[in-house]
């Protein structure tokens, strides 16, 4: 947030503050890279009206969702097939299956992403923000005996995102599934 | 003897005229006695003198002829005188003839007279004899006296001697018998004057007589009339005096049935119609005296009036006058507003063309709006085009955002390789992130743009509108100040008539003025007159006062 508050006044100030802002964040980037090994990169985006994080590992492509083809006797949360590059791939609405209410940031554009396991399968998602570093060891436990909820983060980093848990919720999607058919 | 007044009068004055009547036909019988006697001594006696004077006047002029015949003959034989005695002969037989022509006259008057008998008689009797003796005496003459002419024309003197002594005895003869004639003529005439004045006594004594019987009858008769006409009429006097002393209550009998009845009966009833008017009178006097105070009262209040009608009048005069001062100031003050509205339509014509040069400016500023209007639609357009761009430069930034995710996402997948492309992915997204906040900020930049430009367009708008409004209402101000400038020029026309409306409203107060005068003398004289009125009224009060009095005395 403090990024955008002094990127605001990008253009309003001269060329040399564009200079020193972008050595600065290069400083910062380095000083993640020469750190232990505890760090993992993970894909931050927006979903209801708060923001979640998937392992980047886990995730192939980001495309932005430009609508799909609905497949009949699909359960609730699969919203269709799409067609990328030749490739089928179902498109789960990632908001359904979490059981998240509609945010306000509904109406900006969605993106899709694409997992790397399974057969590509595609997550409907907000808005892909940004790729961050966060140390594992800072993330928050939930509570064991927390709601249904909770069951699919792994962690949470206080004031920005939750970590999801994307095997759980892939279970509940099967699971779901399984009672389903 | 029950006779009308009117029946005595005619017979007492028929008996007196009778009486009148009989004397004046003997008086008439007298006088013509007394007038024969007179015609008789007149026509006879004094014709016979006359007469008898004429033939002594021949006889002398015979007798003064011939002894002028002779004087002349004695002259002539003188040488004397040349006077002609032949002249004289001729005269003297003139005279001769003259006196024979007299002669016969007498004789005939002494023949034709009538004798009154007595001595009266004997006495013409003897003048008869005496006239008949004078004509002998006369012939005598002539026969003595003719033949002596020839004797003295020849103047044979000597033989006339003789002749002439005879001759102047038969005049001697002629001239006695003539004065006898003459004084019996006399005694002819005293006689006469003696028959006259007997007759005259007669006559005297006889009317006199008549005269007083005819006197008497006729005391008599006014005697016997007054006392059947003066009693009554005492009666009736005495009652009239008692009813003239206001005694109503008398009554008139008695009278009979003539005159006098008729007369006591209107007097009854003019007793009773007294009686009656006294009544009224009595009533109509106190009436009066009751209407008179009210006249006198109602005068005394007419005064009051009188003078309060004339302090009225005098403030009218003075609010006259006031109007008058306040007309005369309305008039200097309509012509001071008669100028000032003329100036004003001389400002309002230069309003007029004021307000026509700013319909000008209002037609210019209204093609400047719109001028405006259309470059903000250009600019407008221009902008939209410029948020296209921005959109496209947003999708872009979309778009290398994603890829810089995808390369991120690469470059993890890469491991320990794909690190160094982790910090390009990084930077890509850095640099989109940029791009796409410059789009966030142009794009809201371009709102305000746009949001300028509509206030723009709606305040050129509204320009235009309030310009439109500007026209309309220059319009309606140039159309009101012509109906202005028409009704000052009316309020002009006004004006002026009302100037002219007050001076004649000046005359009319002048003329008012006047009559107000008029009517304070008018009412001046009314106060007079009322006061008059007011004097009288109390004389009126006075005289009722007396009338009651006098009608007081009237006893029903």
């Amino acid at each position: 947030m403090m990024n955008d508050c002094q990127s605001r006044g990008v253009l309003a100030a001269d060329p040399a503050g564009i200079l020193r802002e972008r050595a600065r964040r290069l400083a910062a980037w380095s000083d993640t890279l020469v750190g232990d090994r505890r760090t993992a990169s993970v894909l931050v985006f927006g979903l209801g009206s708060e923001d979640f994080a998937l392992p980047v590992e886990t995730i192939s492509e980001v495309v932005p969702f430009a609508g799909c083809t609905p497949v009949p006797r699909a359960p609730a949360e699969v919203l269709g097939v799409i067609n990328l590059r030749g490739v089928i791939h179902p498109v789960i609405d990632l908001r359904c299956l979490l059981g998240l209410d509609a945010g306000p940031e509904e109406h900006r554009p969605a993106h899709i992403l694409f997992l790397r396991r399974g057969r590509g399968l595609g997550l409907l998602v907000g808005q892909a923000k940004r790729i961050e570093r966060v140390d594992i060891e800072q993330l928050l436990r939930p509570a064991t005996d927390a709601t249904a909820d909770h069951h699919f983060v792994r962690g949470i980093l206080p004031g920005s995102f939750a970590l999801l848990d994307l095997d759980a919720a892939l279970s509940a999607l099967h699971g779901s599934k399984a009672t389903t058919s | 003897m029950n006779l009308s007044i009117s029946q005595k009068i005619v017979f007492g004055f028929g008996l007196i005229l009778a009486l009148t009547a009989s004397l004046g036909f003997y008086v008439l019988s007298a006088f013509e006695e007394v007038r024969t006697i007179t015609t008789k001594i007149v026509d006879q006696d004094v014709d016979f003198l006359n007469h008898l004077r004429l033939v002594r006047r021949s006889q002398d002029g015979a007798r003064l002829c011939y002894e002028r015949a002779v004087s002349r003959q004695l002259l002539k034989k003188a040488g004397l005188s040349t006077l002609d005695p032949q002249e004289m002969a001729l005269a003297w037989q003139d005279a001769r003839q003259q006196t024979e022509a007299a002669l016969q006259r007498l004789s005939s008057s002494a023949k034709a007279t009538v004798g009154l008998g007595g001595d009266h008689g004997q006495l013409r009797a003897k003048i008869g004899q005496a006239v008949e003796e004078m004509e002998t005496l006369c012939v005598r003459l002539v026969r003595e006296g003719e033949p002596t002419f020839p004797l003295i024309l020849a103047d044979r003197f000597a033989e006339l001697e003789p002749r002439m002594a005879s001759l102047d005895r038969y005049r001697d003869q002629f001239d006695a018998v003539a004065d006898t004639a003459r004084e019996q003529i006399q005694q002819l005439i005293e006689l006469g004057k003696r028959a006259i004045g007997e007759a005259h006594d007669s006559a005297r004594l006889s009317i006199g007589l008549v005269l007083g019987a005819i006197l008497l009858l006729g005391g008599l008769s006014g005697f016997a009339l007054r006392r059947s006409i003066s009693g009554p009429m005492g009666r009736l006097i005495t009652l009239v005096h008692r009813v003239g002393e206001g005694d109503l209550g008398q009554r008139a009998e008695g009278f009979g049935l003539q005159e006098f009845g008729r007369l006591a009966e209107s007097f009854n009833q003019m007793i009773e119609g007294l009686r009656r008017v006294a009544e009224r009178t009595r009533e109509a006097t106190s009436g009066l005296t009751t209407a008179s105070n009210q006249i006198f009262a109602a005068t005394q209040q007419q005064t009051a009036s009188a003078s309060e009608q004339s302090s009225s009048v005098q403030e009218t005069t003075t609010t006259m006058q006031e109007i008058s001062a306040s007309g005369s100031q309305i008039s200097e003050r309509a012509k001071h507003v008669a100028r000032a509205a003329e100036s004003s339509s001389e400002a309002s014509k230069a309003g007029l063309r004021a307000v026509q040069d700013m319909g000008a400016a209002m037609d210019a500023i209204q093609k400047q709006a719109e001028a405006v209007a259309q470059n903000i639609v250009v600019l407008s357009e221009r902008t939209q085009t410029v948020g296209d761009i921005i959109r496209t430069v947003n999708d872009i930034s979309e778009q290398s955002n994603l890829l810089a995710l995808n390369a991120g996402i690469e470059a993890a997948a890469a491991g320990e390789h794909g690190r160094s492309f982790a910090v390009v992915a990084s930077e890509m997204k850095a640099l989109a992130d940029q791009a796409k906040e410059a789009t966030v900020q142009v794009q809201s930049i371009l709102g305000e743009i746009q949001r300028g430009i509509n206030t723009s367009v709606m305040l050129t708008e509204e320009a235009v509108k309030r310009v439109a409004a500007g026209r309309e209402k220059s319009e309606v101000a140039d159309t009101t100040i012509r109906s202005m400038a028409d009704s000052i020029r009316e309020s002009v026309t006004t004006f002026q008539q009302i100037v002219a409306a007050t001076n004649q409203q000046q005359i009319g107060l002048e003329q008012v003025a006047q009559a107000l005068k008029n009517i304070m003398g008018a009412t001046a004289e009314t106060a007079s007159g009322t006061r008059q009125l007011e004097a009288s009224a109390k004389v009126l009060n006075d005289l009722s006062g007396n009338l009651l009095e006098v009608v007081e005395t009237y006893r029903l």
